[in-house]
């Protein structure tokens, strides 16, 4: 007998793009999408509105140690503008440069050494050292202003002598200290934490209901069945869904990138450029600054940290999306969800878990989604990748094949379309164990 | 073989749109075998038992049974929704239970509840289909345009789904399931809840598609069955009663001014039932 019975392929791409097809046909949908760069946008609006009181909010003054071996006008007029970098508090040190290193008490040093002045005078590359702690962001912040002025003094130096000609002539030796032996403090780690907590929030969150409500939708309207009677695997169906949600959050992470540089355009031109005499903030200076302070280990970590948790979280989704009745339930689960990372990263956040014995920290780390997070902050902490980071990498791993494998197996089910969760569950622990 | 298949198929399509009444089918030969089909729910439940018959290629098969009879199982395990657990059943040579992906690239299936995405028109939605069915990108607009022509609904194409009446939905779907070229078509109760004018409408278009496909059809409706199928099954409590044509029920059951309807009914003892429980009703109210 004849027959020409075949698999469909690429059948999980054709229904990413239906859902993304479908995605644009719901205003609300759209909405839910758009939020989060939306927040962003709302966010530098803010800043830019509440720039004059964020100015008089500053406290303790960062306390900046001038070790000066060259004394002259090039170096009084460069001080004096580190000086106008508001909430920062000049002195003159009583201890030598050695001397303040090793006591590791100090926030910046500025040295400039005994030939700082010859150097400027023949023209020849002249070197001021500034050195600031790692204890506090607020140090290598303003370590970043001193350095951008000195290349603001060098411009205003090289166009009063030579109008058109760039050399080199006035340069800035940033050196990042941090104590020997140990990574940053806990304060400093607790602030750089933020970052990816707020990645997760503006990236990795949004999505989850638009994917739960992609299966609850189709099981509400009867298209799941539709779905399940094509020539596809169940597999391919959730991979479809998982791609989807892969898409999304690429889609979401574009769109707050977009308004993250918007922010700063706006930041840039109505704040820092009003505050710093026309002058730009150095986005390569910045990053190299961050680099430096956290290692680019850890920056490759953390990147590969984030893909990992979006793919687990999106699988989770669907996994839950699964178990979901209706577009109700799964509107409750994806909001409770979020709660509950977030519960478990203001704990990250607030208990000293560096006082924690390595077995608690272990356990910890390989917690799905948040044990990364645990991971990130003690690796900080240590100054590098350990074993608790490969452990906790590898843990969310193996999770994230986990959920995918727990979604295909319970699209097997029988009672898929029907389901009640009692009903699930028993057929997904009876398939576990019948296998 | 396969080129030769596939392109007699696209022929019938084209002889269903001109109206050609010309059968290309050499009947007889089984396309859907079921063999000692049990099954059995994980409440307990045995919602069919040990069934057999066949159906052979080219005819409009019918399965009739009250609600609860074990239509809806049977067809799920056809399929491939389910799992039967034990017995076995061949579709077109290939096993539900071991192949199932490739079953139902030789299937059309028409579910009991509407199944199309509401905030899609119906091109999109056939297009969608087309795709997960794997027709070649090239070929998807002309596909689409010819079932929507079968099912008369080219002029309301590019609707949106949840604008449309029932009957046009369930012609879209009736649509959808030609999408594939199949082989066999699998209707589970296809003119239920559609008005009569619609209903018939529906019918005839099946009786056209069926000089092109085997076509199984679940139904409680008796006129419907006696009018469109070839051979029937009757089904209850996931037995199967008898299989034969309508017209030899007929002329083995029917007396007086019997009609279909009240053959079957006869044969599942419906009316036994009911005069049974209506008398133990009156009794209990006396």
């Amino acid at each position: 007998m004849s027959r020409n019975a075949e698999k469909t392929k690429n059948s999980s791409w054709i229904l990413a793009k239906k859902e993304l097809k479908l995605l644009f046909k719901s205003k609300r949908r759209i909405f839910i999408l758009g939020i989060t760069p939306l927040m962003i946008l709302l966010i530098g609006v803010i800043a830019v509105v509440s720039a004059g009181s964020f100015a008089n909010n500053q406290t303790q003054p960062v306390n900046v140690w001038v070790i000066n071996d060259s004394p002259s006008n090039y170096t009084s007029s460069l001080l004096t503008l580190y000086d106008s970098v508001e909430g920062t508090h000049l002195m003159n040190a009583s201890q030598s440069y050695d001397q303040l290193i090793n006591s590791s008490n100090f926030q910046i040093i500025v040295y400039f050494p005994s030939n700082f002045t010859t150097e400027v005078q023949n023209k020849t590359a002249a070197v001021v050292e500034i050195t600031y702690n790692t204890n506090s962001s607020r140090y290598y912040n303003t370590a970043i202003q001193f350095r951008q002025l000195t290349a603001y003094f060098e411009q205003q130096l090289v166009q009063a002598d030579n109008p058109g000609v760039v050399f080199n002539r006035v340069n800035t030796n940033l050196t990042r200290y941090e104590k020997p032996n140990s990574g940053i403090s806990e304060e400093l780690a607790n602030t750089i934490l933020i970052i990816p907590v707020y990645i997760v929030f503006f990236i990795v969150i949004p999505p989850i209901s638009l994917i739960m409500i992609s299966v609850t939708i189709e099981r509400e309207e009867k298209t799941l069945e539709t779905l399940f009677l094509q020539p596809v695997s169940r597999n391919s169906i959730i991979m479809g869904k998982i791609l989807y949600g892969m898409l999304l959050i690429l889609g979401i992470l574009v769109m707050d990138i977009i308004a993250g540089v918007a922010d700063y355009l706006l930041i840039n031109r109505f704040i820092i450029q009003q505050s710093n005499g026309g002058q730009s903030l150095d986005i390569n200076a910045l990053m190299d600054t961050f680099f430096d302070l956290i290692g680019v280990d850890l920056v490759v970590y953390f990147l590969l940290s984030v893909a990992i948790i979006a793919t687990m979280v999106v699988s989770l989704s669907v996994l839950l999306s699964l178990l979901a009745k209706d577009e109700r339930e799964a509107n409750l689960i994806s909001s409770i969800l979020p709660l509950l990372i977030f519960s478990i990263i203001f704990v990250v956040q607030f208990v000293d878990i560096n006082a924690f014995s390595n077995v608690v920290q272990t356990i910890l780390t390989i917690l799905p989604v948040i044990g990364i997070l645990v991971a990130f902050y003690l690796s900080l902490i240590s100054g590098g990748l350990g074993t608790i980071a490969i452990i906790s990498g590898v843990a969310q791993v193996v999770w994230t094949i986990l959920i995918i494998f727990f979604a295909a197996r319970l699209s097997e089910s029988e009672s898929i379309l029907e389901l009640t969760m009692e009903k699930v569950w028993r057929e997904f622990i009876g398939s576990i164990f019948r296998r | 073989m396969n080129f030769i298949t596939k392109n007699r198929l696209k022929l019938n399509i084209y002889i269903i749109i001109n109206n050609l009444h010309v059968n290309t089918f050499d009947m007889a030969e089984p396309v859907v075998v079921i063999d000692k089909i049990q099954k059995i729910y994980d409440n307990g439940l045995e919602a069919l038992k040990s069934i057999s018959f066949s159906v052979n290629e080219g005819e409009i098969f019918g399965l009739i049974g009250v609600n609860g009879a074990g239509k809806t199982t049977l067809i799920r395990i056809i399929t491939t929704m389910l799992n039967a657990t034990s017995g076995s059943a061949s579709i077109w040579g290939l096993d539900p239970a071991k192949e199932p992906e490739r079953v139902r690239s030789i299937i059309g299936v028409l579910p009991q509840e509407t199944g199309l995405y509401e905030e899609f028109s119906i091109r999109e939605n056939l297009q969608f289909i087309a795709e997960m069915q794997g027709v070649p990108k090239e070929d998807i607009p002309n596909r689409v345009k010819d079932v929507c022509h079968i099912m008369d609904i080219t002029d309301r194409l590019d609707d949106r789904t949840d604008q449309l009446s029932g009957g046009l939905k369930q012609r879209a779907m009736i649509a959808r399931t030609l999408l594939g070229l199949p082989r066999i078509l699998i209707l589970d109760e296809p003119t239920t809840g559609l008005d009569v004018l619609v209903a018939r409408r529906v019918r005839q278009t099946i009786k056209k598609l069926s000089k092109a496909m085997t076509i199984f059809i679940a139904t409680h409706n008796m006129a419907e069955a006696f009018d469109l199928c070839d051979r029937v099954a009757i089904i209850k409590d996931g037995t199967i009663l008898r299989v034969d044509t309508p017209q030899a029920l007929m002329d083995e059951y029917a007396t007086g001014d019997m009609v279909f309807e009240d053959v079957i009914a006869d044969l599942l003892g419906i009316d036994q039932d009911r005069e049974i429980n209506i008398s133990a009703m009156m009794e209990g109210l006396q």
